[in-house]
């Protein structure tokens, strides 16, 4: 009889350390088991948002249009410009990296002073700086870069100079149709979207992600 | 009773070993982004080819702000041949360098050289040539697609919107090959008088490149333009050209800023090219490690250092390899 107890006693210790180990195992693997891949899978690929550029484009269009009272005022970004352009610079434009000219998301109104095979140009009262309405094919960064609503992190290079394109062919059909429309010397219009200034000369071209007369 | 004291050890001895595990973990498990080399001073610049003088000077300025930073560097030729780059990451790892400074062979082949640095604990920065992973601390590349949609603007208004063209691209398995080209395109391909006649890779190099135009001229010789995706592939092209009578005729267009090539836009001989800055990349990933391996872990994963636009026009601002003055 005391055999029997002394041998239940036995399988019932290991029974609970058994039980023991398999928590402590279950919790706590002494090992894992990984290719040298993984850490690739886990960490190299860098695939960006699922959607397409375009895609992509049309969400940061629509929250660009929501968000135009965070543009600078136009008379705001020359008066600055006017008093120390790396200043106005560092307060009111944006550069996604190293050199290059900064973008700037402004909006404002102009008159309608002539037009050029690159664009609409305004007069813009009390500053001698004339701002280019980019009309025709459009290129460059200024819409994606001129905001704080995209990162490049956010895609891999080829999807973020995509994005750039398809931004630019929203601007295109979107905004260009109803600039034709109120292309006529001596309407004034207000306008928002994203700029820099030209390369040569001092125009502000400004991309435009909406365009309207002044009522 | 001595089933109780069982359970009661069991439990004591499940959480003690807990304990112990959680002690012993430290950082690892949690960290991602490797520690640097233990205590090293050794860095690697591993530099797709020396038979480039920009990969030269973007690898020598590499050593030599490293240098200045107290680094011993050694610099690894992998002469375009991802096998011989994987062979430098077998050295690099078992001679436990600190930080690999990266100028890559392959934008996909050469992620597995980063991820076996990676795992031993040696991070690695990418300079000029970005790889298809975030394996890298940081990627330090030029803003290839930018500068090739500024020398497409300048190519449509050199050619009056009108012409026949061709397209010499470089290494195809390189990123940078592509956005060169998706950039150039971006503009070109909008001007339906434009017409791109051929488009084959010359690998960066400049004796391909002179023999892929001589073939391309022999099949036709109706050309005004050529579009190539660094310096190198223009200057051979330009030599083809010239061998076939059409030097001066037919404008040829590069990518880089070399030095070579900016003599040849001072005489004419090619019109356009747009400036790469090597040094100011190579310097910039140099600090990024040293910064790195002090400890910093806030900088960039990806940063594109901004391309000019030269032409004859404005060549007197730029020389050796960068805007002069700077």
């Amino acid at each position: 009889m005391a055999a029997v107890a002394s041998n239940r006693r036995r399988w019932r210790a290991v029974a609970i350390w058994g039980l023991a180990l398999g928590i402590f195992c279950w919790v706590l693997p002494p090992f894992h088991v990984r290719t040298l891949d993984a850490p690739a899978a886990s960490v190299a690929r860098d695939s960006g948002p699922s959607q397409s550029p375009a895609h992509s484009a049309r969400e940061l269009w629509k929250q660009m249009l929501g968000t135009q009272e965070r543009a600078v005022p136009l008379s705001t970004l020359l008066a600055a410009f006017e008093r120390d352009p790396g200043a106005a610079e560092q307060e009111y434009g944006r550069r996604i990296g190293h050199g290059g000219p900064a973008f700037f998301f402004v909006t404002g109104s102009g008159r309608v002073l002539e037009s050029t095979r690159k664009g609409v140009v305004l007069e813009i009262a009390e500053h001698s700086t004339r701002v280019l309405l980019v009309t025709g094919p459009v290129f460059g960064n200024s819409l994606r870069d001129s905001t704080s609503l995209v990162q490049i992190g956010d895609f891999d290079s080829f999807q973020f100079n995509a994005l750039s394109a398809e931004l630019n062919l929203l601007s295109e059909r979107e905004v260009q149709p109803r600039i034709a429309a109120l292309n006529r010397p001596g309407e004034v219009l207000n306008f928002t979207g994203g700029a820099r200034f030209a390369r040569r000369g001092g125009a502000l071209e400004v991309v435009a992600i909406d365009v309207s007369p002044l009522k | 009773m001595r089933a109780l004291r069982s359970v009661i050890g069991a439990v004591a001895g499940i959480i003690l070993a807990c304990g112990l595990v959680a002690c012993s973990r430290g950082p690892a498990e949690s960290t991602p982004a490797p520690a640097p080399g233990a205590q090293s001073r050794q860095i690697a610049v591993v530099v797709s080819t020396l038979n480039n003088p920009w990969f030269v000077v973007l690898a020598n300025t590499a050593r030599d702000e490293a240098q200045r930073r107290n680094y011993k560097v050694t610099i690894f030729d992998s002469q375009n041949d991802p096998a011989k780059e994987a062979a430098h990451f077998e050295n690099i790892v078992a001679s436990r360098y600190a930080a690999v400074l990266l100028n890559a062979t392959d934008a996909e082949g050469s992620v597995a050289n980063v991820m076996k640095a990676r795992v031993a604990n040696i991070p690695v920065f990418t300079m000029d040539r970005e790889i298809n992973s975030r394996a890298p601390v940081s990627q330090v590349l030029s803003d290839n697609y930018a500068g090739a949609v500024d020398v497409a603007i300048e190519f449509v208004e050199q050619l009056g919107e009108r012409g026949r063209y061709v397209e010499l691209l470089g290494i195809v398995t390189d990123n940078n090959t592509w956005n060169r080209s998706k950039g150039f395109h971006s503009v070109v391909d909008r001007y339906p008088g434009l017409e791109m006649i051929a488009q084959q890779s010359a690998e960066f190099d400049r004796s391909k490149a002179l023999e892929v135009m001589e073939s391309i001229l022999q099949r036709s010789t109706s050309i005004d333009a050529v579009f190539c995706g660094n310096d190198a592939m223009a200057l051979g092209a330009y030599q083809a050209l010239l061998s076939a009578g059409l030097a001066g005729k037919v404008k040829v267009f590069g990518f880089d800023g070399s030095d070579d090539a900016l003599a040849s836009i001072a005489e004419g001989k090619l019109t356009a090219t747009a400036m790469q800055y090597p040094k100011t990349m190579a310097r910039m990933v140099a600090e990024f490690a040293d910064r790195y391996l002090q400890g910093e872990r806030n900088l960039p994963a990806r940063l594109p250092i901004h391309v000019d636009l030269v032409t004859r026009g404005n060549i007197g601002e730029f020389g050796e390899h960068g805007r002069r003055g700077e």
